[in-house]
């Protein structure tokens, strides 16, 4: 009995369709690899230079506190920079099918009583769930986009805002405790401010007072987003402007879900535990109700336009019995038909 | 003994991109007299694998696919519509259908509850600077497992022999259900050997 896994590639390896391959652009790579010099090399300087005297002088628990912070704010920022956003794969060809060139361009669902739009991926080919956004430089779809952050060189998504919430957090406090703690340490050697330590110290200082003030005005710009159950994206596309936010449950609890829910699975690059399992005619089939049995007869047997119930604007009736029998059309994303009109910019 | 009702469409094969269960005709010497039921051209590699028709099985084909979309109805919580897509109505019983569907959001609502062990997580995590991750699998994780092994019992015992299979939905980013319609090429000896499908593809 010849029987195979069939659509199984080797062993149980698999996973869903990714983007082609992007060039390589080193320029991408300036302002995270600018932010990690800066964190860690100003970091250094400072347990070198300014800790041994603090720790002497003033108490021993200082170097270890900044260390937590560090540490903390470090690990946060790896998570930011190196955790899967929550990208969705590109749907595949099949699911595509219902979806010809002249369907719409926006799809209407309603949440929590208010009309969200979902717009068209011709990239991604689905239509974006909610909150979702496609990211340009990543060419990717990103569950709950907020933004794309440079200094990261990553999307902040579902799955890493909150190690990036956190992240600026901490190196706010971690600012504050340098420079504080600098500031404590110059304050008693202004008689030696010529000393390299001293000048160190004073230079560090500086690096942390000029981060200081974008570093906290974006902290306290999330601060505020978060209250509000608000994305970036949804903030600066001004999409609840003058609305209601259907996505907000409240301040408590939407930074109870920012900092508290589950870590979100991943969907590129999963492991597929492939089983097979046989799909073998005879197949058993519901017993008909008798109102079936007479709709079929009335029918006579024309039940092959199932179609234009999966059809979603009433355009593609006309079109899609000669449509569905052959091979769909290369896509056109231009073609897509803005069916609703634009009230408020995307 | 097998229903014989309209078709649905199906769709071109040649279009799709993923290795299928092929079903192969096979021109054999004890079948030349029905040659008008075989075209000539086969698959010559496959062919050679195929040949052993004594069974005549009868096997199946994919025919069409469902979406079941998400709910979205209570924001973006992971929930999947229950209504009953038109296309199962000759396969499977309504309620079944709804079972599983219900069944798989009350999953998804185990694994995105914020309680006490979400918070537990998030804290263990941030002790240990994320390190934890390396080491135990996530809530969410474990539920999927769950989820998989849900869809396969379900698969096994109450889908595949309807003809359907239900691809897990976290490997179309948990978008959709994937339910793939199988239909039955009939003995007429248009197909050779049987299909076994996973319940999902591999790319």
């Amino acid at each position: 009995m010849p029987s195979f896994s069939g659509g199984v590639a080797g062993g149980g390896v698999g996973g869903p369709a990714s983007a082609p391959p992007r060039p390589f652009r080193p320029s991408r790579y300036v302002p995270v690899s600018a932010a990690t010099t800066f964190l860690v090399g100003a970091t250094t300087l400072f347990f070198c230079f300014t800790c041994p005297w603090l720790s002497e002088y003033i108490s021993g628990v200082i170097p270890i506190y900044i260390a937590v912070i560090f540490l903390f704010t470090l690990a946060n920022f790896c998570m930011a920079t190196f955790m899967d956003p929550g990208i969705f794969p590109r749907a595949e060809e099949d699911e595509d099918k219902e979806d010809d060139f002249r369907a719409p361009l926006y799809k209407t669902v309603e949440i929590r009583g208010i009309q969200v739009r979902m717009k068209w991926c011709s990239t991604c080919r689905f239509y974006r769930p909610p909150r979702c956004s496609h990211c340009s430089v990543c060419d990717n779809c990103v569950e709950d986009f907020d933004h794309h952050c440079p200094w990261v060189n990553n999307c902040i998504g579902r799955r890493n805002y909150r190690y990036f919430f956190l992240f600026l957090l901490s190196l706010t406090t971690h600012i504050m405790d340098v420079f504080g703690f600098g500031l404590v340490y110059v304050l008693h050697h202004r008689q030696q401010l010529d000393t390299p330590h001293a000048a160190v110290t004073m230079g560090v200082m500086c690096i942390a007072g000029l981060f200081f003030v974008p570093v906290a005005g974006l902290t306290g710009f999330h601060i505020v987003l978060v209250a509000r159950g608000r994305t970036t994206n949804e903030q600066v596309t001004g999409k609840f402007r003058g609305g209601v936010n259907p996505f907000t449950k409240g301040c408590f609890r939407n930074i109870s879900h920012v900092l508290c829910s589950p870590q979100a699975p991943r969907y590129m690059g999963r492991w597929w535990n492939r089983q097979t399992v046989e799909v073998q005619p005879p197949f058993l089939r519901p017993t008909l109700t008798e109102a079936q049995l007479e709709a079929k007869v009335l029918d006579n047997g024309i039940q092959n336009d199932r179609h234009s119930t999966r059809s979603k604007s009433s355009l593609d009736q006309m079109e899609s019995q000669s449509a569905d029998t052959e091979a769909p059309p290369p896509p056109k994303p231009d073609l897509r038909y803005a069916g609703l009109p634009r009230a408020d910019t995307e | 003994m097998f229903e014989t009702g309209p078709r649905p469409i199906s769709y071109s094969h040649a279009h799709r991109t993923k290795p299928r269960p092929l079903i192969l005709l096979v021109p054999l010497k004890r079948f030349q007299h029905m040659k008008g039921f075989f075209p000539t051209s086969t698959d010559g590699n496959m062919a050679t694998e195929f040949h052993n028709l004594q069974e005549l099985r009868h096997s199946a084909s994919l025919a069409n696919k469902v979406f079941i979309q998400r709910d979205y109805s209570e924001g973006t919580t992971c929930r999947f519509q229950t209504k009953f897509p038109s296309e199962l109505e000759s396969r499977i019983e309504r309620t079944l259908f709804e079972d599983t569907v219900k069944t798989l959001n009350n999953f998804y609502a185990e694994a995105e509850k914020i309680g006490g062990q979400s918070y537990l997580e998030g804290c263990l995590a941030c002790v240990t600077a994320y390190l934890i991750f390396l080491c135990l699998e996530t809530r969410y994780e474990k539920v999927l497992k769950k989820i998989g092994k849900y869809i396969q019992e379900q698969n096994e015992k109450i889908y595949a022999p309807r003809g359907l299979l239900i691809t897990d939905p976290i490997e179309r980013g948990m978008r959709v259900i994937e339910i793939s319609i199988y239909e039955d090429r009939g003995s007429s000896g248009s197909s050779s050997g049987s299909s076994s499908v996973s319940g999902s593809t591999a790319r």
